[in-house]
């Protein structure tokens, strides 16, 4: 295909018909009131030169795209200046010569030279103005169209590295207070300390070698949860309490790598850590056909506001569901009577997103 | 002897503080807390001449339980991670532990609080409480005493706030409280989107309007679910009416 708007575009190319069509009837209409020519050569005439001009106008597309890309008034002026001077020649020579050989009778034959120069030049001039301020406008809409398209879409490869950092980005707090639980252990119960130290260092090595991959099994993804619940369950003790309810066929499922991870740390701020009571983290996985849904529930102290803390991770779990999937429903959330349930709906995997 | 409290919510980072006191013959560990209510209850009653204080607590933070205390004890701050009180913390040359800590680091900080004590030299970290503060970005809850009692007050349950000299009186859902802090701390701290100051006296809870009528040239009365009534300046007005969208 030619890269011209008006062969690219059905609403351009029947727009650029029309308003020839439109130019021919108001030219030939003029022309037959105050010329006194009779109307077939009239309108004859008439379609040859705007015919002929419309033909011309065509190329002159390109010649716009040189000028758009091209620095320095003067040039430009010089450009459009030869351009216009050549345009007009080769117009009203082709024209003039089909006109006075199918009508060598006709009103044009018959002109005095210094008028046809004058019409020439005048038309001329007023119609190469017309193209090149419509092909001017079009470029224009067209490269910011472009720009804000591209933004938009740089926009999106950012928010795609930002989460991929936050991904993998690990809770200080949560890092110092092991270590101290470590520490601590030590002094009182080797093994244990020994046993923490090793969940510790799986849990860590699994947040830093998933960043290359987009989805794991959530199989995978549950070991490593229950990595990270053992090692929170040292430094709270009994207010910590978890269950898995997880169906055999949703363990297959493939699931964004790390996707889970921030609801149970907001579980453990919100509820474990503002409660001096037992909290329960209750997770449920099942398929629905082929769609995985997860919902993760904790309870938490009433009076303790969730507060909006929990927000930004769970709207970057909304944000990641979205750019992978394209949907936006996938997160829904709950908080009544001091239970705060969140689920997640995992649509299969396509094979070109893995 | 030296009479110390060990507030912790996390049971092994309590066995570890006591775990090193040990060795130390002239301390006397009278107790623990796992929470700041606890703690705030055990310091008025035990009258501690030292508290190990966990800055990250559940109900009340250690800054929180420090601002209502009676009693004073000197204190030895713990904190696995938090930038700002670390750096308060430095500014003000009090004594902190940054959890894990090892047994040299946790010795010095005791050492120099011991020979604080056998000098009396009082600890003061009024600056400390402050700077803290400056940095909480938002409230979520306001911890008041209320005659021997602590209440905490959700702040969606606030309904107006109102200046009484150099306290504000507190008027929530659940009753009146008295605490000694500025408007312009509430101001700041409060969500503004649902708090707005609408006269020089006056924040109120726009979730808790329940009428705006117009009382002289430039002034309003607001009147409120609970059936309080409030006045409104014309630039808290201005502020009332861009809050509410009007």
């Amino acid at each position: 295909m030619i890269d011209h708007p008006i062969f690219k575009n059905r609403v351009l190319g029947i727009g650029y018909l029309s308003l020839w069509s439109f130019i021919l009837i108001v030219n030939t209409g003029l022309d037959y009131y105050y010329g006194r020519a009779e109307f077939g050569e009239v309108i004859i005439t008439n379609t040859i030169f705007c015919g002929v001009f419309a033909l011309l106008s065509i190329p002159l597309w390109y010649n716009v795209g040189d000028c758009m890309r091209q620095r320095g008034w003067w040039l430009l002026i010089f450009n459009h200046l030869a351009t216009a001077s050549i345009f007009i020649i080769v117009w009203y020579s082709i024209s003039y010569y089909v006109v006075v050989s199918l009508l060598p009778e006709g009103k044009v034959a018959h002109m005095p030279k210094d008028h046809l120069v004058s019409f020439a030049i005048f038309s001329g001039l007023m119609g190469y103005t017309i193209v090149i301020l419509s092909y001017y406008l079009h470029m224009y809409s067209r490269d910011l169209r472009s720009k804000h398209e591209n933004e938009l879409l740089l926009q999106r490869s950012l928010k795609e590295v930002e989460i991929s950092m936050l991904r993998s980005q690990i809770n200080p707090h949560f890092l110092f207070n092991s270590l101290n639980s470590i520490s601590s252990l030590t002094m009182i119960d080797a093994e244990r300390a020994q046993e923490m130290v090793i969940k510790l260092s799986d849990y860590l090595r699994y947040t830093v070698s998933q960043e290359k991959s987009v989805f794991v099994t959530l199989r995978k993804e549950i070991e490593n949860l229950n990595r990270y619940l053992d090692i929170e369950k040292v430094r709270f003790g009994s207010k910590l309490l978890y269950v898995f309810n997880v169906e055999e066929l949703a363990y297959d499922a493939e699931i964004p790598v790390m996707i889970l991870q921030p609801l149970y740390e907001n579980a453990i701020k919100h509820g474990v850590y503002e409660s001096t009571e037992p909290i329960t983290i209750e997770t449920k996985a099942v398929m629905d056909e082929d769609v995985l849904v997860v919902s993760i529930k904790n309870n938490y102290q009433e009076g303790v506001p969730m507060g909006k803390g929990a927000g930004i991770g769970l709207r970057n779990i909304a944000e990641r569901l979205k750019l992978i999937y394209q949907n936006d429903r996938l997160l829904h959330i709950k908080n009544e009577s001091s239970t705060f349930e969140v689920t997640l709906i995992i649509p299969p995997v396509k094979k070109e997103q893995a | 002897m030296i009479r110390t409290l060990i507030i912790d919510d996390e049971e092994p980072a309590r066995l570890l503080v006591k775990k090193f006191l040990e060795p130390f013959a002239e301390i006397e560990v009278v107790g623990e807390c796992s929470d700041g209510f606890l703690a705030v209850k055990s310091i008025n009653e035990l009258k501690p001449d030292l508290i190990f204080l966990d800055v990250q607590m559940p109900k009340l933070s250690g800054f929180e339980l420090l601002e209502i205390i009676e009693h004073r004890p000197n204190v030895i701050f713990t904190t696995a991670y938090d930038s700002y009180a670390i750096k308060a913390f430095d500014q003000n040359a009090v004594d902190y532990l940054l959890k894990p800590f090892s047994k040299e680091r946790f010795a010095e900080a005791l050492s120099k609080v011991m020979g604080r004590i056998a000098s009396k030299v009082e600890q003061n970290y009024n600056e400390v409480i402050a700077i803290a503060e400056e940095k909480t970005d938002i409230l979520q809850r306001v911890a008041v005493k209320s005659g021997s009692k602590i209440e905490i007050i959700a702040v969606a349950d606030i309904v107006f706030i109102e200046s009484e000299g150099d306290y504000v009186m507190i008027n929530s859902k659940g009753g009146k409280y008295l605490k000694e802090k500025t408007m312009k701390y509430f101001e700041q701290h409060l969500d503004s989107n649902t708090f707005i100051r609408v006269h020089r006296s006056f924040i109120i809870n726009i979730n808790e309007i329940s009428r705006i009528e117009l009382f002289e040239k430039e002034s309003y009365i607001i009147k409120l679910k609970n059936g309080a009534q409030v006045k409104a300046s014309s630039s808290g007005y201005k502020a009332l009416k861009d809050a509410l969208k009007l």
